[in-house]
């Protein structure tokens, strides 16, 4: 064995391991002083292991150990606290879109659904040849064209008849032809208004050319709810339509307007206790009002129809044209206001 | 490379000085369980076990009384916040015995990039051969002169061990000092037993020649 690989011995074991490095130490000097220097240090170096350590080396890591826990603690309270703050924020403003937003949507949803039914429900009420007559006449509009569309009242196409009042009677009681819609009066109920009688059940009479955009008595119903929904709003456009076409008020037109030379014109009738029916009529210009004028009607028991212009003089010349268009409506005695509105 | 050691301090011939290891061990365990459990008591009991063996590998490698005690002290904090997920791969000892290198090792990447900062004309030692050698350690040691005439081995082997690179430095304080076996220093640095065998003769030949015109 030689010198060099007893000191790669001496390095790589720490020891002599084996007999004929045992031998070749002892009799070689210089690895002989090798392997005591190497010896030497072995025990200098496991005399570090014994040292001392610090007094209250204990006690001082274990400080440590609790501080930095603490620290750490309280770090991740900061944090915390901090994410809160820096999206209290956003949150706030976001919860606030959402509910904006969730109101808006239902507020669109609200608006949309009547429309959208509005035409179902106009189907949805007469039947057969009734349904066919509810349609308007070939070059008119629906009636929701007089709704959505903020026309002049001249302008606006002929409209058969069209009650806005609601009925209480279900379908069978209905009479073809006649728009039953719905808003509820505020004081009389429709009941009282429309009550049906046996007559009511009959075919319309010669005078119903009006034909509806009628709907079926659902106001019990969320359909009818709709419809009663659509004809507030539709008396509110034609309420608009009215003030356009009758600037000064109530005062009648002194001259004739130049529409009567038209075939028919609309007129509204409305019950003067503000809470009965609201019915659109086709009338012809000469048993109409002047245009933007106002005529009373007084319905008696009979069924019978007495005129007034807006200064109370009796008029006996529409009185037959009229009462054969309103009889058949069967709308209950009373005063009545015929609002020529075209 | 977890490495299972059954019994990480088997009565291989090592000196032993009257402690007795299994018993060490089994507290170390029974400590860790109770910990692990949710008593935090027991984690004192650990620290009282480790602290000693922890400051004097840090001293041994770091060179500094503070630096050790901030090294041991930085130890027991990780390895308080790791203890919950110790899974027994190795023994509580080998364990922290890694994550006090661990420390070491980055307090002297610290040091040494702190020394940069101060010295922008130091940079890594050419050996000769090629190879480079780490950014040595500023020497706290005394001055030769001083220690050829008639230090103590001891501070010789402390300045010595300075000069060594931080890899040779540590293993040579694995093996030769605290007593580990070649894989109880293979589990605590993480490379191959036969790594650790060639890295620890480099280390005693690169300790020996450090030591000459030091210490007689």
């Amino acid at each position: 064995m030689t010198c060099e690989e007893i000191r790669n011995m001496i390095d790589r074991e720490g020891a002599l391991v084996t007999g004929d490095a045992q031998s070749h130490v002892h009799d070689c000097a210089d690895c002989a002083e090798t392997w005591r220097r190497w010896q030497e240090v072995q025990r200098g170096l496991r005399a570090f292991n014994e040292e001392e350590t610090p007094a209250f080396l204990h006690t001082r890591i274990m400080a440590h150990v609790r501080d930095a826990e603490a620290k750490e603690t309280e770090k991740k309270g900061a944090w915390l606290f901090g994410l809160k703050k820096i999206w209290a924020g956003p949150i706030l403003v976001l919860f606030i879109g959402v509910v904006l937003g969730g109101y808006g949507v239902v507020q669109v949803f609200h608006n949309k659904k009547p429309e959208a039914q509005a035409p179902a429900a106009a189907q949805e009420g007469p039947t057969g040849k009734a349904k066919k007559d509810a349609l308007p006449p070939k070059g008119t509009a629906p009636a929701t064209a007089l709704e959505d569309k903020h026309v002049p009242a001249s302008q606006l196409p002929p409209v058969q008849v069209e009650t806005a009042a609601r009925p209480s009677a279900p379908s069978p009681a209905v009479q073809p032809g006649v728009a039953q819609g719905g808003a509820a009066p505020k004081e009389e109920s429709a009941d009282e208004l429309f009550a049906p009688s046996p007559a009511a059940a009959g075919p319309p009479a010669a005078a119903s050319r009006e034909t509806l955009a009628s709907r079926p008595s659902t106001q019990d119903t969320p359909e009818g709810a709709v419809a009663g929904n659509m004809a507030v709003r539709r008396q509110d456009t034609r309420d608009e339509a009215e003030k356009r076409a009758e600037p000064s008020g109530f005062a009648p037109s002194p001259t004739p307007s130049s529409s009567d030379d038209v075939s028919e014109v609309v007129c509204t009738l409305s019950s003067l206790s503000g809470s009965g029916p609201y019915i659109t009529l086709q009338l012809p210009p000469q048993a109409a009002p002047p245009s933007g004028g106002i005529w009373m009607l007084e319905v008696t028991e009979d069924g019978g129809v007495r005129i007034q212009d807006a200064l109370g003089k009796p008029l006996s010349a529409p009185v037959a044209t009229v009462a054969a268009v309103v009889r058949p409506l069967h709308v209950p005695p009373g005063g009545y206001r015929l609002k020529r509105i075209s | 490379m977890p490495l299972v050691l059954s019994y990480p301090w088997a009565m291989d011939g090592r000196r032993t000085e009257g402690r007795d290891f299994q018993r060490e061990w089994d507290a170390d365990t029974a400590n860790v369980e109770r910990f692990q459990a949710g008593d935090e008591e027991a984690f004192e009991a650990l620290v009282r076990s480790r602290e000693r063996e922890v400051y004097r590998t840090a001293l041994r490698i770091l060179g500094d009384p503070d630096d050790a005690m901030e090294a041991s002290q930085e130890t027991f904090i990780r390895v308080f916040r790791s203890l919950k997920a110790f899974r027994f791969e190795a023994s509580f000892k080998t364990w922290v015995t890694g994550i006090c290198i661990n420390v070491c090792r980055n307090k002297l990447a610290s040091a040494g990039q702190q020394m940069k900062r101060r010295s922008t004309g130091l940079t890594r030692e050419d050996r000769g051969d090629g190879e480079e050698l780490e950014t040595p350690l500023p020497d706290r040691s005394p001055d030769p002169a001083s220690v050829t005439l008639g230090l103590e081995l001891k501070e010789a082997l402390q300045r010595a061990l300075l000069k060594l690179a931080p890899e040779h430095r540590e293993i040579i304080v694995l093996r030769d000092i605290q007593d580990l076996d070649y894989d109880e220093i293979a589990a605590v640095i993480s490379c191959p037993s036969g790594t650790v065998k060639s890295r620890l003769s480099r280390a005693r030949q690169a300790l020996r020649e450090a030591l000459e015109g030091i210490w007689p």
